[in-house]
């Protein structure tokens, strides 16, 4: 009778285990090449279904006399992993920060992300000319330099073959058709302020996780930070449906000739939920709070992406000469998509009394300047928000809006049918055809700011041989995969980047599949 | 009877501490760790390094381990690592969520199954045996999910009858502040009868899917033993004794044959409280199984750790319950002392 317990837990743990997996073994064939290719066990919006992609290209590396061990891992796992250099072959993707080619090409292919335990260059390509155009044409200012920079970047890129990007996956909402035309955004979630015909003036999001929390500052995933992007306002944000920033809490802004010292003009007069004025001390608060180590309410193990965006320019944030001015003084010239990272959610400014009042708590009582403020949180449940009525771009048309958690996809899509919630995100590819034959859901669908790759780990071998890398290339019928893993919903990528954010260089066209040209060239690299 | 459910008690505490420490232990061996899920794919060193300062994540497994124990024994679990929030209160409202859907569902087998289960036994071959039958083997052969979807696809949506998510404060009982997770239980409690019909309505679907599996089981195992029992001598003397046949099922056979199905009820009730993560998650349900595997998912090591104590602590009570109620139930274990 009191065993019962222990083999609950033991099948639990053995469930767990399982889940895990264990190492990689040794290749079993040694006169064929014998691959292991890692994937998690997890969807994500830039590859949905990574164990059919997987699939795929072990099939097609198969056809090309390559024998492929697939090794699914448990996503923390699998991460630990490939930032570990561990992998021989994986697949992992990226979705934009911000919209700028640097946010693809540096984050996934400069040798300074190449380290081992922090890679995010899991290919750990460390080619000098491809790094050094890559760091000139993040601080280069003329737009014209920066292309041709990324052109030649992009050339020996593909030539080199680190990685073979696979597809770009499209953004996807569904909603009621009640609630009008609701906009996608570049790397932001839709922007609810501006719909304009609510039923019974409230919008019902459903989606398959909930907030961690929310702080901007704090936050790492899009769960949070689409309620975040409501209550909070940020100091640009982006044009609707652009990567072009417009001014929002700053009315203006310049910089010196050097791009080292920017002031942002305070827009005059905003007020924050609680009534406190939002001037130039609470932005210098909101940036300083992240970056120095002996603010207040700074806290160590925090603030990841302050690191990753602004960190390494950045020296201080100060009130600016001017009245309601606000001053960036960086230690080299900002990079050139600087203004535009200041319209991402971790930038928004938060109101400094309540940060004083709540405490830590703050990240459970958020108050901005935002067209919506925050009513109340059940963990796990759903998060409401409703109107201010006080907000400088005037109060939005939907009164209250309710981000619901609904972990099931084919429930999720259902709910939208059925009415229970106006919008929903996330979805299975397999239910669109059915909510895009039903009269009263509308689905929008544009590309994405996404990249999904099949990564080679350059250190190790065989992938330190180009001639093994360009042969897995020549073997994928990326047309195919993309059918079988996406349903089709996205488009076949050429290089690292989204041709929404830059077109392949022209003359470069990807390879077609050609399977006695790979298996020329593995025999010749294996020859050696 | 008093000493002995004490007795039972106490014996738990080497259990929890035995589930707590193997937890504890193996989940801090996996590979992979929270800040690796919360910082992702661009996670540098030094932010990996000061998020697990921040945790605690960087001392070892059995100091930590020994602070969870000194806050377990005070019912603090410590805090979650992504939320910030206690961890005790959370699962506190996860788990009255699911005790709710779990008794309903098991009161629901519970009742259709005994009374199916007898009616099959009393005329075998019959049509409520094959109703019972069937119903039987679909309970447990039916995927949960899939029935899931169905009864939504049916219910929800082409009948659109009854909601299929949605069980929320703002959503059962707008304006009522709810204390616990117990919507139904809580609205009854207050008197908002309009706010129970709502919460009724929203357990109708999740507790269908989630009796299935009760049901199929205490069917048959109500079937088996009265059958078993009806062929006993002692219904052949009742019988002659003049009894009516209900009188002889009622007073008699009913009462023998209930002790097997009051053991797998008791089982069935543990399981159920575990969370029913399929149920749960195909319905939306803020119950103890999603938040559960969430946990695991994420390498959420007090969260894990504190839900596999309760699932220790539901179990140990439930068979104790079940046990006691043998006694209730049969006289000759009430007439034998219990050791």
């Amino acid at each position: 009778m009191r065993i019962r317990p222990l083999v609950a837990v033991a099948g639990m743990l053995a469930f767990l285990a399982v889940l895990v997996g264990c190492g990689d073994g040794e290749p079993r064939d040694a006169g064929r090449l014998s691959l292991v290719l890692s994937y998690g066990s997890v969807s994500r919006p830039y590859m949905p279904n990574m164990e059919e992609v997987a699939k795929q290209v072990a099939g097609d590396l198969e056809e090309a006399g390559i024998a492929v061990d697939l090794r699914k891992l448990e996503w923390p796992a699998y991460l630990q992993r490939v930032k570990n250099g561990e992998h021989q072959l994986a697949l992992l993707g990226w979705s934009a920060d911000i919209p700028d080619v640097d946010n693809f090409l540096y984050v996934l292919l400069h040798k300074s992300q190449a380290r081992p335990g922090e890679a995010s260059n899991i290919s750990f390509y460390a080619d000098e000319a491809v790094s050094g155009w890559l760091e000139e044409a993040r601080y280069a200012a003329d737009p014209a330099a920066r292309a041709a920079l990324y052109r030649q970047a992009q050339a020996k890129i593909f030539a080199d073959v680190p990685m073979v990007p696979l597809a770009t996956s499209d953004r996807v909402v569904a909603h009621r058709a009640a609630v009008g035309p609701v906009g996608l955004e570049l790397v932001t979630h839709p922007q609810l302020r501006l719909c304009a015909a609510p039923r019974d003036g409230r919008i019902v999001v459903g989606r398959s996780g909930d907030a961690v929390k929310l702080d901007p500052a704090v936050i790492t995933d899009g769960e949070s930070s689409f309620p975040v992007e409501h209550v909070f306002d940020t100091l640009v944000r982006y044009k609707p449906g652009t990567s072009e920033v417009e001014p929002a809490l700053a009315s203006a802004w310049r910089s010196n000739p050097e791009r080292t010292v920017w002031t942002f003009t305070v827009r005059p007069g905003v007020l924050f939920h609680d009534g406190t004025p939002c001037d130039a001390k609470a932005v210098v608060n909101a940036f300083e709070r992240q970056r120095d180590p002996k603010h207040p309410h700074h806290k160590g193990g925090e603030f990841a992406l302050w690191q990753d965006l602004l960190g390494s320019f950045v020296e201080r944030v100060e009130a600016g000469p001017g009245e309601g001015e606000v001053v960036f003084r960086c230690s080299r010239p900002a990079p050139a998509f600087f203004v535009p990272t200041l319209a991402v959610f971790t930038f928004c400014i938060p109101s400094p009394a309540a940060l004083d009042r709540h405490g830590e708590a703050f990240a459970r009582n958020p108050v901005g300047t935002g067209p919506y403020r925050f009513v109340s949180w059940q963990s796990e449940v759903e998060i409401t928000l409703t109107r201010f009525d006080g907000h400088w771009g005037g109060a939005p048309a939907v009164k209250d809006l309710v981000f619901r958690r609904i972990p099931d996809a084919g429930t999720r899509a259902q709910a939208l049918r059925s009415g229970a919630i106006d919008l929903a995100d996330n979805l299975d590819l397999a239910t669109l055809p059915q909510l895009e034959a039903d009269p009263a859901v509308r689905v929008v669908r544009e590309p994405g700011m996404h990249i999904a790759y099949l990564s080679m780990n350059t250190q190790a071998k065989p992938f330190d041989d180009v001639r093994v890398r360009e042969a897995v290339a020549l073997a994928l019928d990326k047309a195919r995969i993309v059918k079988a893993g996406w349903e089709g919903q996205a488009q076949v990528a050429v290089t690292p980047v989204p041709p929404n954010l830059m077109a392949p260089p022209a003359g470069l066209v990807d390879r077609a599949r050609d399977l006695a040209r790979a298996k020329a060239l593995l025999a010749e690299a294996l020859a050696r | 009877m008093a000493t002995y459910a004490l007795r039972r008690l106490l014996l738990a505490v080497p259990l929890l501490l035995a589930v707590s420490l193997i937890v504890f232990a193996l989940v801090s061996a996996f590979p992979g760790d929270p800040c690796l899920v919360k910082l992702g794919q661009r996670a540098t060193a030094p932010a990996l390094a000061s998020c697990r300062a921040e945790l605690g994540l960087d001392r070892p497994w059995p100091e930590r381990y020994a602070d969870f124990l000194a806050g377990a024994v005070r019912l603090d679990f410590g805090k979650d690592l992504f939320t910030g929030e206690p961890v005790a209160a959370v699962m506190a409202q996860k788990f009255a969520a699911t005790v709710e859907l779990a008794a309903v569902a098991l009161l629901l087998a519970w009742l259709v199954g005994t009374w199916l289960g007898t009616r099959s036994a009393l005329r075998p071959g019959g049509l409520s045996d094959l109703v019972g039958q069937l119903l039987a083997l679909g309970g447990t052969s039916v995927p949960v999910f899939w029935l899931g979807m169905l009864l939504i696809l049916l219910f929800g949506v082409r009948l659109d009858w009854l909601p299929f998510t949605g069980w929320t404060a703002s959503e059962i009982g707008p304006g009522v502040p709810y204390r616990t997770g117990c919507l139904l239980a809580e609205s009854l409690l207050r008197g908002e009868w309009a706010a129970a019909g709502r919460a009724l309505q929203h357990l109708v679907l999740p507790a269908l899917a989630l009796c299935t599996i009760p049901l199929a089981v205490i069917t048959r195992m109500t079937r088996s033993a009265m059958l078993e029992e009806l062929g006993r001598d002692y219904v052949t003397t009742a019988r002659a004794k003049g009894l009516s046949e209900a009188q002889v099922v009622r007073r008699h056979v009913r009462r023998n044959a209930l002790i097997p199905v009051l053991t797998v009820t008791g089982l069935q009730l543990g399981t159920l409280l575990s969370g029913a993560v399929l149920t749960e998650t195909i319905f939306a349900w803020p119950g103890m199984g999603t938040h559960l595997v969430n946990a695991a998912l994420q390498r959420n090591y007090p969260v894990i750790t504190a839900s596999m104590l309760l699932f220790t602590v539901v179990f140990t009570v439930v068979n104790l319950v079940v046990d006691l109620l043998y006694h209730a139930i049969d006289p000759r274990l009430r007439a034998a002392r219990p050791r």
